[in-house]
Formats: C-alpha cells, sequence, structure tokens
C-alpha cells in the first residue's frame, strides 16, 4: 500500500492587547456588556472614516521581528469584500496585496529534531462582532449579534504548507503562543478567543511534491482541538485518496462534541473577495531606522532565554524548558536567581511547589501575590534552618493566598525550627511511652518503626522539629 | 461581452435581485459600459504603467492607543431596524 | 433682501444690523416654501431649529460681539452630508428614516462659525447621477427653466442657491458632483484639493474621487466658506489681485466635444483673460478622453464596497425575509433604486477575478495617465482653463441614454482622478440658460483659483442675473 503524508498549513488569528480598536477609540476590554463599546466606525455607519492605531502598527510589527519576518517597506490595507450578519461594513479591512510582515520562521523540537515551520506572512486585519445565536446556528429561529469585537485588531499568521501532523502543530503553536506572549503583544488565550487557528490539510503519496486537494478547518478552539481536528481529517482524506475518491476542497467544521469534521453547508460562502486597495485608509511606509527601534526593544525571546539559563545557570533542559514556556515564569525565576543566587533550588521550587499551587488554584504566576523577593526569603529561611522544608511549603501557601513575607508568616504562626535539644527531649519521651508496641517493633528491627516515630513527633511539633536533630536524639534514646 | 448569468452571479455577489423586467435593460447597459472602458484602453499601452490607488502624498496617518468614547447602547440601537437583548437582531442565519 | 443674496453683502447688512439674522431666515424660509412646488430642492427642511439658531446669532450681534462672515448665512446640506438629528437619506428609499448619531465635520465647522441649517438638499441617489432625477425624492427643477436638469447630482445644491433659497450649499463631486450642476445652474461651484475638507461624515461612494465642497452666487462667498469648511487660511487674501502673467493653458481635447454655444461663450471669456494680461496657450492633455473610463470602473467599484454596509443590520431600510441572506438580497433590491444596482454590479464585475486587471486595474493605469497629464501641464502653467460642460443643461425630458448624460461629466472627471482643485464659473447664457467655465489648478493652488475666477467675474458679473423662478 502506497505510503501518504499530510500537508498542513496553519492560520492563526491573534487579538491584540491595545487599549482601543484598529481604526476607532473604542475599547477593546474582554467581557464588556454588548453593544457599549461601538461607535460610528466600528459599526460601519454611513459617512464613517477610520484612522489606524499606531500601536496595533507598532506591535505588529514587534511580533512579526520576534517571528523572525522581514519588516515590508510599504504597508497597504485592502478590503475584503464579502456579506455576513457579524461583518459591520460588508467587507474586512485587511492587508492583502502588502502584508507587513513576510519570510519569517518558528523553529520546533520534535523527537529531539528541530524543525522549522516557515511563516509565509504576518498581516493585520480587525475582528468581527460576534454572533449569538438561540442554541446552535442551525436551529436558531434568530440570531444577535455584539459588535464590541467589530475592529479589534487582529494579527493574522499564515504558515507555508510545512507542518506534517498534529503533534507538529500543537508544538508549532505553543511556541507562537509563547514567542507572542513575550512580546507582550497578546494574552493568546484559546479558551476567551484572543488566539484561534485554522487548518489548511491536504494529503498526498509520501515524497511527491504535488500538493493535493485541500480543506480549511475551521472552530478549533483549544490546542487539544487542533490536534484532535487534524487527527481526525487526515485519516479521512488519506481514506477517501485510497478508495480512490477525490478530497472536496471545502470549509469543514470541527465538531468537538461529536469529534468529527463537517462540511458547512451554505450556498452563499464568497469565493472571490474582490479584493482592492481600501480607499479611507492611507498607506504607510516603514523607515529602517523604526524598524530597528522596534528590533531594539524586543526582549529576550524564548529560545535564547533557554539557551542562557542552560549555559550559564546550569539548568537541566527539561527545566529551563519549562521555565521559559511562559514570559511570566521565566521573569520570576530570573529575579528570583538574582536574590538567591541558587538556579537549580529555584528551578525545583518554581516546578513544584508555585507550580502545584499555580495548579491548584488554575492561575498564571503573574496573576497571584506571590513575589520573587518573598520565594527568594522564603528560601533563604530554609538554608538559614529557620525553618524545616517541610514547614515551608505551608509558608508557601500562606504567601501565595495572602501575599504576606514569609518572615511575619513563620513568626505569627510560630513556625520557627526547633533545633533546642531540651525542648525536643520531653517531646520524645511522651511518644516513646505512649507507644510501646512501635518501640518493641524497632527493637525488633523493623526499620518502619522509627519513621512512625518520627512522624508522631513531627506531628506533637506542628511540623517544627528539626529533623536531623529528631532522629539522633530518637535513635539515641531508643537504643540507649 | 459578458453573459446574462455571469451578470446574475455578480448581483448575486453584491445581495442585489435584479427583477426579469429590468434583467435585460441591466445587461444592455453593463456590456455598454464594459465596451465603453475597453474601448477607452485600447490606444493606450498600459503593460509599465502603475496603477494609482491613492491619489494624494498622504501616507503614515496614525492616532494614539487612546479610548475615544463610545456610543450610548440606546444610541447604538437607535436605528437597528430589529433588536433584542441589547444587541442587533437578524433572522435565522442557515436558510432551512 | 434676497435680491441680492451674496454672503458678503448679507454679512454686511447682518454686522450693521441692517437686518437681523433670524429676519434673513424667515425670508429664506418663505422662500423655500414658496418655491418648492416647482423646484422641489429640499428633503428635509429645518425650520425651528434654523429659526432658534438665527436667534442664537441676533443675541451674539446684540451683545455686541464680533460675528465671522458665516454667522447667521442660511445653508443646505447635500443630503448625504449627516446632520445629528436630522435625517440623513442620501435621496435613497435606503434611508427615508434614517437620523446620524453624529456629524459630518464640514457640518460642524459651519455650525462653528455660526451658519444656519435650514434644511437638506435633493440629490440623485447616493450620488449616482448627473440630472438630479435619480431620487427617491423626486427630480429637482432648473431655476432657470423647469423643464430643464439641473445637473447633478448637486443639482439640488446648486439650484437651491441659484433661486436664493439659501446662500451657501455644501454639494460633494466625486466626477463633477458640485461643479457640472454649479454651471448648469449659474452659481459658483468649488471642489478643492483631495482632503482639503475633511470628508468625515460624508456617505459617500467611491472614496478615493469624493470630495466636499461650497456652492454660492459669487467668487467671494466661495472664499468665505472655504476658509470655513478647510478651518484654514483666508482665502479672500487671494480676492482681487493683478492676474498680470498668469500662465493659462487650454487644453485642446476639452474642446472637441463642446457644443458651439459653450465654444464661443467659453472663448470670449479667454479674450477677457487675455486682456487682462493672462498669458493664455493652447496645451494638450493626451490622456483626457480616456478618463471617464477610468472614472466609471473605479467609482463603480469602491460604490461596490462602499455600499456594502447597507444590509440591513443596523440601520436602514430592511426587507422582510425568511433568512439572513434573503434579507440581504431583498433589503438591498427594495432599498437601492435600478440606476444605482446597475452601477453596483458593474463595480462588482469590474473587481471580480476575472476582470480585475482588465477592469479595475487599468483604470487605475488611466489614472495614473490622467495625474502624469497635469504633472506636466502644470510645470508650464499656473492654471488651466476649459468649458465645465460641453453643452447648456439638457432638457429633462431628455437623457434616458445613460452614459451620454454621464459623459456631461467628461471635463470634470480629470480633476477628481487627480484630486486637483477645480471651480466652475458662470459666463453667461446659452438662450436663457447658464453656461458655466472650468479653472483648474495644482494641487493646494485654490488662491490661484480663486483670485483668476474673482478677476473673470468682475467683468462677467453673473451673480446680477436673477433665476427666472
Ligand atoms: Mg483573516
Ligand atoms: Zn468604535
Amino acid at each position: 500500500m502506497q505510503e501518504m503524508e499530510a500537508v498542513i498549513g496553519l492560520e492563526i488569528h491573534v487579538e491584540m492587547n491595545t487599549e482601543t480598536k484598529i481604526f476607532c477609540g473604542c475599547r477593546t476590554a474582554f467581557g464588556a456588556e454588548t453593544n457599549t463599546q461601538v461607535c460610528p466606525i466600528c459599526l460601519g455607519l454611513p459617512g464613517h472614516k477610520p484612522v489606524l492605531n499606531q500601536k496595533a502598527v507598532e506591535w505588529h510589527a514587534k511580533a512579526a521581528l520576534a517571528l523572525n519576518c522581514e519588516i515590508a517597506p510599504y504597508v497597504q490595507f485592502d478590503r475584503k469584500n464579502y456579506f455576513y450578519a457579524d461583518l459591520p461594513k460588508g467587507y474586512q479591512i485587511s492587508q492583502f496585496f502588502y502584508p507587513m510582515g513576510i519570510n519569517g520562521h518558528v523553529d520546533i523540537e520534535v523527537n529531539g529534531e528541530t524543525r522549522r515551520i516557515r511563516i509565509r506572512q504576518i498581516h493585520l486585519e480587525e475582528d468581527t462582532g460576534k454572533l449569538l445565536h438561540m442554541g446552535n446556528i442551525t436551529a436558531s429561529p434568530s440570531s444577535l449579534v455584539d459588535f464590541n469585537r467589530a475592529g479589534v485588531p487582529l494579527l493574522e499568521i499564515v504558515t507555508q504548507p510545512d507542518v506534517r501532523n498534529a503533534e507538529e502543530a500543537r508544538l508549532f503553536l505553543q511556541k507562537l503562543r509563547t514567542i507572542i506572549q513575550y512580546t507582550g503583544v497578546s494574552d493568546c488565550k484559546m479558551e476567551e478567543g484572543s488566539m484561534r487557528c485554522d487548518a489548511n490539510v491536504s494529503v498526498r503519496p509520501k515524497g511527491s511534491d504535488i500538493l493535493g486537494q485541500k480543506t480549511e478547518l475551521k472552530n478549533m478552539n483549544s490546542f487539544r482541538a487542533v490536534t484532535r481536528g487534524i487527527d481526525y481529517e487526515i485519516p479521512r482524506q488519506i481514506d477517501l485518496v485510497l478508495d480512490g475518491e477525490e478530497v472536496i476542497p471545502q470549509t469543514r467544521h470541527w465538531d468537538e462534541a461529536k469529534g468529527v469534521t463537517r462540511a458547512m453547508r451554505t450556498k452563499y460562502l464568497a469565493t472571490d473577495y474582490r479584493c482592492f486597495p481600501d480607499p479611507n485608509v492611507p498607506p504607510f511606509k516603514n523607515d529602517p531606522a523604526w524598524v530597528e527601534e522596534i528590533r531594539q526593544s524586543l526582549p529576550e525571546l524564548p529560545d535564547a532565554r533557554y539557551a542562557r539559563l542552560v549555559k550559564e545557570d546550569g539548568l537541566p533542559p527539561y527545566d529551563a524548558e519549562v521555565i521559559t514556556a511562559s514570559k511570566a515564569m521565566a521573569d520570576f525565576y530570573d529575579q528570583t536567581v538574582a536574590l538567591v543566587k541558587e538556579p537549580k533550588t529555584v528551578s525545583n521550587w518554581l516546578m513544584g511547589e508555585v507550580g502545584r499551587c499555580l495548579n491548584t488554584a488554575g492561575k498564571e504566576i503573574q496573576e497571584t501575590a506571590l513575589t520573587p523577593k518573598h520565594l527568594a526569603e522564603l528560601l533563604g529561611l530554609v538554608k538559614k534552618g529557620v525553618i524545616t522544608g517541610k514547614i515551608a511549603k505551608d509558608v508557601m501557601d500562606e504567601m501565595f493566598r495572602s501575599g504576606q513575607d514569609p518572615e511575619t508568616i513563620v513568626k505569627e504562626k510560630g513556625l520557627v525550627q526547633i533545633a533546642d535539644q531540651s525542648e525536643l527531649d520531653p517531646v520524645i519521651d511522651r511518644v516513646i511511652q505512649a507507644n510501646p508496641k512501635v518501640v518493641e517493633d524497632f527493637h525488633a528491627g523493623k526499620d518502619r518503626a522509627l519513621g512512625f516515630l518520627v512522624g508522631q513527633v513531627m506531628k506533637e511539633t506542628r511540623g517544627k522539629a528539626n529533623p536531623q536533630m529528631l532522629n539522633e536524639l530518637l535513635r539515641r534514646k531508643l537504643q540507649g | 461581452m459578458i453573459g446574462v448569468d455571469e451578470m446574475l452571479q455578480a448581483a448575486e455577489a453584491a445581495r442585489l435581485e435584479i427583477p426579469n423586467d429590468e434583467a435585460g435593460g441591466f445587461l444592455t447597459e453593463i456590456n455598454r459600459m464594459f465596451a465603453f472602458v475597453k474601448e477607452s484602453c485600447a490606444n493606450l499601452d498600459l503593460g509599465d504603467v502603475p496603477p494609482t490607488a491613492y491619489i494624494q502624498p498622504r501616507m503614515n496617518v496614525f492616532r494614539p492607543d487612546e479610548p475615544q468614547g463610545s456610543l450610548p447602547l440606546e444610541i447604538a440601537l437607535a436605528n437597528a431596524p430589529d433588536e433584542d437583548e441589547r444587541c442587533f437582531k437578524v433572522p435565522r442565519i442557515m436558510e432551512e | 433682501m434676497l435680491n441680492d443674496a451674496r454672503i458678503g453683502r448679507l454679512h454686511e447688512l447682518l454686522e450693521s444690523r441692517q437686518i437681523s439674522a433670524e429676519e434673513l431666515i424667515t425670508a429664506v424660509l418663505e422662500r423655500i416654501s414658496t418655491l418648492e412646488t416647482t423646484l422641489n430642492a429640499f428633503i428635509t427642511i429645518t425650520p425651528e431649529q434654523a429659526l432658534a439658531d438665527a436667534q442664537t446669532v441676533d443675541a451674539s450681534i446684540a451683545r455686541g460681539e464680533a460675528i465671522g462672515p458665516l454667522a447667521g448665512i442660511p445653508v443646505a446640506l447635500k443630503d448625504n452630508i449627516c446632520t445629528e438629528g436630522v435625517r440623513t437619506t442620501c435621496g435613497s428609499r435606503m434611508l427615508e428614516h434614517y437620523v446620524p448619531p453624529f456629524s459630518a465635520v464640514a457640518y460642524e465647522r459651519l455650525r462653528q462659525a455660526g451658519a444656519v441649517l435650514v434644511g437638506k438638499s435633493n440629490m440623485d441617489e447616493f450620488a449616482t447621477g448627473t440630472t438630479n432625477k435619480n431620487s427617491f425624492f423626486g427630480a429637482t427643477a432648473n431655476p432657470w427653466s423647469p423643464d430643464h436638469i439641473p445637473g447633478g447630482s448637486s443639482g439640488a445644491s446648486a439650484a437651491s442657491v441659484a433661486a436664493r433659497q439659501v446662500c451657501l450649499s455644501i454639494g460633494s463631486d466625486a466626477g463633477g458632483s458640485v461643479r457640472v450642476p454649479a454651471a448648469h445652474c449659474g452659481v459658483v461651484g468649488l471642489k478643492p484639493t483631495y482632503g482639503l475638507i475633511p470628508t468625515d461624515g460624508l456617505a459617500e461612494c467611491a472614496p478615493s474621487l469624493e470630495h466636499l465642497g461650497p456652492l454660492t452666487l459669487d467668487v467671494t462667498g466661495c472664499a468665505l466658506a472655504l476658509q470655513v469648511l478647510t478651518a484654514g487660511e483666508d482665502y479672500t487674501a487671494y480676492l482681487g489681485r493683478d492676474i498680470r502673467g498668469l500662465r493659462i493653458g487650454i487644453p485642446q481635447e476639452y474642446l472637441e466635444q463642446a457644443d458651439p454655444q459653450v465654444r464661443s461663450l467659453f472663448d470670449s471669456a479667454v479674450q477677457m483673460l487675455t486682456g487682462l494680461g493672462a498669458e493664455v496657450e493652447e496645451t494638450s492633455l493626451p490622456h483626457t478622453q480616456s478618463a471617464p473610463a477610468s472614472y466609471f470602473t473605479i467609482s463603480a467599484a469602491e460604490a461596490f464596497s462602499n455600499l456594502s454596509n447597507f444590509d440591513g443590520v443596523r440601520f436602514g431600510h430592511r426587507a422582510e425575509a425568511r433568512h439572513l441572506h434573503e434579507m440581504y438580497r431583498k433589503t438591498r433590491t427594495e432599498g437601492f433604486g435600478p440606476d444605482l444596482r446597475r452601477r453596483l454590479i458593474f463595480g462588482t464585475l469590474a473587481l471580480s477575478a476575472d476582470h480585475y486587471e482588465e477592469y479595475y486595474l487599468n483604470a487605475q493605469k488611466i489614472r495614473t495617465l490622467v495625474c502624469r497629464d497635469f504633472d506636466q501641464a502644470f510645470s508650464k502653467f499656473d492654471l488651466l482653463l476649459t468649458p465645465t460642460v460641453p453643452t447648456p443643461p439638457p432638457a429633462a425630458s431628455l437623457g434616458q441614454d445613460e452614459l451620454e448624460m454621464r459623459l456631461q461629466g467628461r471635463y470634470a472627471m480629470p480633476a477628481n482622478l487627480a484630486g486637483i482643485p477645480a471651480l466652475s464659473l458662470p459666463i453667461g447664457f446659452a438662450g436663457e440658460l447658464p453656461v458655466g467655465l472650468q479653472l483648474l489648478a495644482p494641487s493646494l493652488g485654490e488662491g490661484t483659483l480663486l483670485s483668476a475666477a474673482y478677476a473673470l467675474e468682475q467683468l462677467v458679473g453673473f451673480y446680477r442675473h436673477a433665476s427666472k423662478i
């Protein structure tokens, strides 16, 4: 049987974090009351005149440079004409003929090998409004439109068809998200719709350089959906081809509930967008000095940061990857290491205790009250023996909750380690007296008995006993 | 010259109907316009001429990323042919 | 009071308290109501607000405050210029009941200057037409002869100034729509440099071609209005200047189709300018004949897209329909008249993948050639002089041939393609009907344009004639 391979190009839309929309002064805040962030421009009322948001252009350049693109010297906005209820003007303003970012790439690690996914272009365009259906689109007897999102600046990132499978698509998207988050241009939250991905999928005999008929997968609203959607679509197309049938070029919706892709059933999909230069929006030229300025303003990007953490801080590659996957986390790491100078300990804590707290709270590190200074202080307390490692975990919980500094927590809760023999002796004696059976077991050579007794003392001292001292004293008393 | 089918397709793309009694006149007029444009280009060598989309040197026109104030909801909806639940209301999207 | 309704003169009367703004506005409103049955120049009249605004101006004069030249002056706006709280229809059923939530910048500036809005002028639907017959609200008549068209698409804007229903009206001009009716109605019409008057709030069809421009009885009024509309310099400073040595070119291509009566009036105007010491010379703009094709194509293509916001969702007419797609089709078919729909379909075709290069792109290339023609001519001349329209105003009963009617604007269109300023000045009569002459200047050459027009006006003095109606 002939071996087949998939050819996948991705189109990613990313909503920018600008204060206002791309062509008007309406705010872009997420979750506002419906149709309260609208004006004549973003509603497309007769006589409206769009004026381009400078920040959106700067951020566009920033994201494009971060993704290794060239910045085109001349940029023009064009109209993409089609009718839909969420599209106020009957056209979308986009960069069709002269996009600003071209010829970029992102490198991903697949099975220990570096794969380069080329980016054809990154252009700036406007988002549409939002349709609200009663039930689903097919059943709904009418629909409601909220234009708050209409005109929010969007980056559209178009890759070359370099992706071969769902796993590569996922790795690419994650890397892309991380890079864009580093630039601060977008928070790339797929669940809030600020990052969306469509995939153009086709299949061909392995090694062939002819492209097969492609389908466009839409409505994949999470990383998982992208993976599942592509994993569904590839075998569907391969089966068709191997059965001697044709792949019909069409737009297919990913049905998350049923786990299938489905052809959109409508006769009215536009096939010719009649793009032409938008006479309302003057084009612009990019001064090379300005491009350089933007380039200089870029933060250290994930790849460079990863390399530094491995090389200079001596972190294991795995740690470096986890830490640099989020800019906020990597910044937190750097700031903490600057204070305690123990990279691996900091990394352990961030990946361990801090990670646990974040998971439980469902938050990102920048959304919590925790600060690098407090984490550094906590590690200092452990190192100096003021508190035990076990107590430190409790202190972490409290710091995470309240944002208090660790010393205050330790003092107020009386968590200072007991490393004074005169304090520990009576407790140990009490425990030995109360557990004659366990003491017998100890003398019979059962190792677990000692552990139990240690635990009992720890319980009585609420974890504050210095573990080494406790072990030593207990052993001495039992054997003595 | 375009045919009636092509004209109807274009009408569809522009979301317009051409009533039967208008179709003939429409086609004649549109084809006349096409012929006129074609004729006007006939004696010109346009190959190397760059197109002009913008007639003025006005470029790099930007505004700062500062909120300007939006319309109050009731004003935004004031001209809406149909509304419901603080939204613009449209008829069903799917045909059946 | 309205026998001589030039802005400058009325301003003097107001300033010296010989008349009050309220008296002026009352007189104008009376004249509007008397003439409307014949002219049909207004879609909406705003008497209450106008009288209230006039009283505000009077109060200001009574307090001894200095007033600007447009204070208390009655003005009409073409009904595609958005006026907050006042219905703005674009002459279309689509917007029959549309009240915009914001005002055009041009209107804001006029208000600031104390000008008094008395109504919204009739117009060809969405400014597509050269006859002013193409309005959902009925045709407008030519005040010199009601059997003749006033020209379009700002036909009613020109007619109402000629008929002294207002002293200033603001029209829009994408391919001659201010200048053609100005010529047909015997008033001064100016299309300034592209973008000089902001078009924010102008519900236009073709943004790359569209301009706003004033129509007035005389050149002085035009200069006064231009200053306010552009929030710019004092253009009256250019009036009364010596034009000796002014280099004026006569592009021969603009005379080829001219009617003999138009030609002879044009020739005598050229003689007057020569008499004033201007250096007049023949010249050539070789791509003039191709300009209409470029204009027709670009304007239709832009209109197709620019009017796509008329979808029945957020404003305007909406048809009953079973589903969204049907709603679009029915709404737009019911809301737009047949001429407009035909142009939109032509524009749709010109932009479609199959025709894009041959039509839309070639039209843009011709546009380049037209611009180059002007660049070359203006390297030798300060001004160019042409008839505004090839013929006197046609009879209203004629003009069923759409292409022929549209070619009435052939001398006006090149200035829109190039964005250069152009002014139409009435220079005499063909029988009882006015004829206009067009002056063209390079970008931002409004001063030269006004100064030459003013010099010529002193000899012609057309504003002294009252329209028949
Ligand atoms: Mg897009
Ligand atoms: Zn807005």
